[in-house]
């Protein structure tokens, strides 16, 4: 057992130096913009992965849940993914001046994208991303170090000062996700805007954390620990990707409606590149992987509960929710081309990278808050 | 498998209700599509028929589709019947002034009818100058008969000579003329051709009838061929101002005015330039150069 | 016993625990249906006592495809085929705009199959009165007592030898369930007839008031969009100087693929071709541009004699009069172009071409109304 487990170590720190390798290939044959374009698309990737974790365990603490105590662990350890995205973003921080047109002064003297300088400008955008590491950060350290120490002493203070912190966290999750699409992702075309952009990107990342934490689970199950998860658990996590493929799909129709029946230039630009040159294709994929087939999948009640659908419709949703993001933030590179060698060794550091630290965080702490007393509870839950 | 949910009596329930459904679906679609437009077309008739008789405008569903007639002789009479006046003749005088004067000349004959805003402005028949053809009798029938050229006052051929006679006869009435007569000889001929036979109302045929009639003798003429290896500066001026060889030569066939001269030509076409296959280049043509555009068309088209 | 049939023994239990225990025996023991009472969900019930799994998500699932695509058939029905119409620009089969609907209709084809098949279909409703409300130990069951119920399901049963059975599996007592008489009018058979003549009635008032609107038009229900202000033509109107709520085009317009009518009244006109070849087409446009712009004035024979003569006392030339027959296409062309007395000009409403194709059926109509002898006798032969 030590011995596999030393080989995929090997593996992933032997795919981290190949990816990095083939980065720095990307920056210096490839350009710069291609670089930063891939770099964002990774960050956003595993920053929503990371986020919608902590989402769940905040939303078990808002809502009182008890059911999903006994998988709390889980997305407390994925959420350690947000941490890990701080040097990663601070980094992106230099992809400004090349990706964004409203960083570069001659695009400034657009009166239309002059007028947005007060929120789209550098020192700004750097603090904004600063200050929702900071807030982020603060809250992994309240929700999950302190739940792992629980672990030891079993005090049920931390149980409810931190039931009195989640509502907080939701209304910082809200805002800090919101800013995170509109900076990231829409400011890429300072001159296109939808109101609605950032309860997409929400749909976006509950989903890629669900995904994540329902893999792990399955996985952890696999090889022998959580037994005493039941398939009603399952079957709840089930239901909750199930029903957020169809919000998902929901507010991306709505959102595209109401432009596609408006039809405002400056406002259908934005669906017109992302719908030519092969990108409708994409879209096309994103209709089946992210919602129809996967929707087909968990339909049946018994597939919420039975490890090889959820598995695979799990996995879909992971891999489409990439592929929202790489059809939302490629095409402002406006290259025909979208996929290469470059792209296949940022999906190699980067899968690898989280991992790894993936595989640290999966040690730390007991594999169920073991200290929580609503543990009991939840680990009757039937349906 | 389906034995997990449902025996097979439910089955058949169930199976005959969805039948139900879906034919009940069926139904509602055909319904919508069938029957629905069938209503809607409700009044038109199944098949066009040519010849319905409603009330309308000339008594025809479609006034257009009259059936055809052949125009009826009237019987010649003795002009004095109508020289003489008479109350038949001033009562069918009134009425017809009524309907095709009375607009224009004004119900007394002042010329202040409520249409009287024409040029020249219409006659005041009591006004004793000006008459173009005179106010005695033979005078005011050619007038009726062939209108005044130039002016608005119209022929109105399509009446009867009785009818004539009795708008000329009211006229007169009108202008306080009496039945002045003017010269004998006039009188004369007035009276021969009053009692001349042969005088018939139109033939009549339906109006889809006659555009068959009318695109049937219709020829399409040859277009303007102008052969590529023709150098002549008259091919040449062609291939410059001619944009539609078909348009140019249907014009230059369908009036024959043209062939008088380059001016006739000139007059001919250039109003209604490019609608006629003509180039706006014609425009700028020089005198010398519109002799030579006359020459070559004279030589390419044939009279009718 | 009376002669009264038996709808089902009941076992009452003092627990949840003692009535899941005593299934096995009851379910091995007898080969009738079995049913649960519990005053609460009792987990693993419905495993224990083998009850089939439901339906109803296939029936909900079948319908709700149906639903969508008759959404999508009506849609495409109505707005694609039956009644084109162009709505913001976007092209009739626009499927964009139909996922809402679609949406809509798989939602309420669902609801309805789910509400009204499980009521109506699988648990046979209108029930009026289920036996075991008539059971001596009902009160108890909805308090703290569990019932197992033997059911006999129109056959009959052994009722001595299912008590001792459900006896022996630790029953606390027993009661014999009957059937009570089902009056004639409290029947789902009379329910379902009374709901059927409800519908037909429907039916017959809806048809009968749709074809008495066909048949007295004038009531009009609804008037909805018919009656909009607006000017007709022709219509007087103060808001402008000239009293005219029409307008005419601004002094000097011309249309863009048309250069200026240049001939001015000195000028002969009379020289003009008609560039239209005198095809079916183009007689057929002359005749619907004739009974459009000119028919007003001149009658639909071109003969002069309209309502408008009586209405507003004039008299419009009579085209078909000799000397108007004598013009040539040019002449009258000019009149298009320029108009003459009370005429306007319809230099603005009709393009070159369609002036032509008027005057086109201006000739026909002359010739329909003045034929020659040999049009008339062949059309006699017809």
């Amino acid at each position: 057992m030590t011995g596999r487990e030393r080989r995929a170590g090997m593996i992933l720190v032997l795919g981290c130096i190949v990816g990095l390798a083939g980065i720095a290939l990307t920056f210096f044959v490839s350009g710069m913009q291609r670089f930063w374009i891939n770099w964002i698309i990774w960050f956003l990737f595993l920053l929503t992965a990371g986020l919608g974790c902590l989402f769940i365990v905040a939303l078990e603490h808002v809502v009182g849940a008890r059911w999903s105590t006994p998988l709390r662990r889980i997305p407390e350890r994925l959420s350690g993914l947000t941490i890990l995205m701080v040097p990663v973003a601070l980094v992106a921080l230099f992809s400004l001046p090349v990706l964004y047109p409203w960083a570069r002064p001659e695009v400034l003297r657009d009166p239309m994208v002059a007028g947005k300088a007060v929120w789209l400008n550098i020192p700004f955008f750097s603090l904004r991303v600063v200050a929702c590491l900071v807030l982020w950060a603060l809250s992994y350290w309240i929700f999950v170090s302190r739940s792992i120490r629980q672990d030891r002493h079993g005090d049920p203070g931390y149980t409810v000062r931190v039931r009195r912190f989640a509502p907080l966290f939701m209304a910082i999750f809200g805002i800090t996700l919101t800013v995170v699409a509109f900076d990231w992702i829409s400011s890429l075309d300072p001159l296109w805007y939808s109101d609605i952009f950032g309860v997409y990107l929400f749909a976006g990342t509950f989903l890629a954390g669900l995904a994540v934490t329902t893999l792990a689970v399955l996985y952890l199950r696999k090889r022998g620990r959580l037994q005493e998860i039941k398939p009603d658990h399952l079957y709840n996590l089930g239901g909750f990707l199930f029903a957020f493929i169809v919000f998902w799909s929901y507010i991306g129709f709505a959102q595209y409606l109401l432009m596609w029946y408006a039809n405002i230039p400056e406002e259908v630009l934005w669906y017109k590149e992302r719908l030519s040159g092969g990108w409708g294709v994409v879209l096309l994929a994103m209709a089946l992987l992210h919602f129809l087939v996967p929707f087909f999948i968990l339909m049946a009640r018994n597939a919420k509960s039975d490890p090889r659908f959820l598995s695979g419709a799990a996995a879909l949703v992971l891999f489409s929710h990439l592929l929202d993001l790489y059809w939302m933030i490629y095409p402002a590179l406006k290259e025909k081309s979208f996929f290469g060698w470059q792209e296949l060794s940022f999906a190699v550091l980067f899968v690898s990278a989280a991992l790894l630290w993936i595989r640290r965080s999966m040690k730390r702490g007991e594999d169920m808050p073991v200290g929580d007393p609503m543990l009991r509870e939840g680990l009757g839950f039937r349906l | 498998m389906i034995e997990k949910y449902v025996d097979s009596k439910e089955l058949k329930q169930l199976l005959s209700t969805l039948v139900a459904i879906v034919g009940c679906l069926i139904i509602a679609a055909l319904f919508g599509i069938i029957v629905v437009p069938g209503l809607r077309n409700a009044n038109k008739p199944a098949k066009p028929t040519a010849v319905a008789p409603v009330v309308g405008e000339s008594g025809w569903l479609d006034p257009t589709e009259f059936p055809a007639q052949k125009g009826r002789v009237i019987p010649p009479v003795d002009p004095m019947t109508l020289i003489k006046p008479s109350d038949e003749l001033a009562d069918i005088g009134e009425k017809l002034y009524e309907t095709n004067c009375r607009t224009c000349h004004g119900s007394l004959g002042r010329g202040d009818g409520p249409a009287s805003n024409v040029d020249p402005q219409p006659r005041d028949f009591t006004a004793a100058e000006g008459w173009t053809n005179g106010p005695d009798m033979p005078n005011v029938y050619k007038t009726l008969s062939e209108g005044i050229p130039g002016t608005s006052m119209a022929s109105y051929d399509y009446l009867t000579k009785r009818e004539r006679m009795a708008l000329v006869h009211y006229v007169q009435f009108l202008g306080g003329y009496g039945d002045s007569a003017g010269s004998a000889e006039a009188m004369q001929a007035l009276a021969g051709e009053l009692a001349a036979p042969g005088e018939t109302t139109n033939n009549k045929i339906p109006v889809s009838m006659a555009m068959e009639k009318l695109e049937g003798e219709f020829v399409f003429p040859l277009p303007l061929m102008i052969p590529i290896d023709d150098r002549s500066p008259g091919a040449d001026i062609l291939r410059r101002t001619v944009t539609d060889a078909s348009r140019a030569a249907q014009v230059l066939h369908a009036s024959e005015i043209w062939r008088a001269g380059p001016d006739a030509l000139a007059r001919s076409i250039l109003p209604d330039i490019p609608s006629n296959g003509f180039s706006t280049k014609l425009a700028t043509l020089k005198p010398s150069e519109w002799q030579t555009l006359y020459d070559a068309l004279l030589r390419r088209i044939r009279p009718n | 016993m009376n002669n009264r049939e038996v709808f089902s023994v009941l076992g009452i239990f003092d627990s949840a625990q003692s009535l899941m225990r005593a299934i096995p025996e009851v379910k091995s023991g007898a080969a009738a249906k079995l049913e649960a009472y519990t005053p609460y969900p009792v987990h693993g019930l419905d495993e224990a006592l083998g009850l089939r799994k439901s339906p109803i998500a296939g029936m909900v699932l079948v319908m709700a495809v149906i639903g969508s695509i008759a959404a999508l058939g009506l849609e495409f029905w109505t707005s694609g085929v039956d009644y084109p119409q162009v709505t913001a620009g976007k092209p009739y089969f626009s499927w964009e705009a139909f996922v809402p609907i679609m949406f809509e209709l798989t939602v309420l084809f669902a609801a309805f199959t789910a509400g009204l098949g499980m009521l109506l279909l699988l648990n046979r409703l209108p029930f009026f009165r289920h036996p075991m409300l008539a059971a001596r130990s009902m009160p108890l069951i909805t308090r703290d007592k569990f019932a197992l119920a033997v059911e006999a399901g129109g056959k009959t049963i052994d009722v001595e030898e299912i008590s001792a059975l459900l006896r022996d599996s630790g029953a606390a007592s027993v009661e014999v369930v009957e059937s009570p008489p089902v009056h004639g009018l409290a029947s789902p058979r009379f329910f379902f007839r009374v709901l059927i003549a409800i519908a037909i009635a429907c039916c017959v008032a809806g048809y009968a008031t749709y074809w008495a609107m066909k048949l007295f038009p004038k009531a009009i229900p609804m008037v909805h969009m018919l009656d909009q202000p607006r000017l007709g033509p022709q219509q007087g109107n103060t808001f402008f100087t000239d009293g005219s709520g029409m307008r005419m085009p601004v002094e000097g317009t011309v249309s863009r693929i048309s250069i200026p009518y240049t001939v001015d009244e000195q000028e002969d006109p009379s020289a003009m071709g008609n560039p239209l070849p005198r095809t079916a087409p183009v007689l057929g446009r002359g005749r619907q541009l004739f009974n459009d712009y000119c028919s007003v004035c001149h009658g639909i024979l071109g003969n002069g004699e309209t309502t408008l003569t009586a209405a507003y006392e004039a008299k419009p030339t009579n085209l078909l009069s000799k000397n108007i027959a004598a013009l040539t296409d040019g002449s009258m062309y000019h009149v298009i172009m320029k108009g003459k007395n009370s005429m306007p000009s319809y230099s603005a409403d009709l393009s070159q071409d369609e002036r032509w194709a008027v005057l086109h059926y201006v000739r026909v109509l002359q010739r329909a109304l003045d034929a020659k002898d040999e049009d008339v006798s062949s059309a006699q032969k017809e």
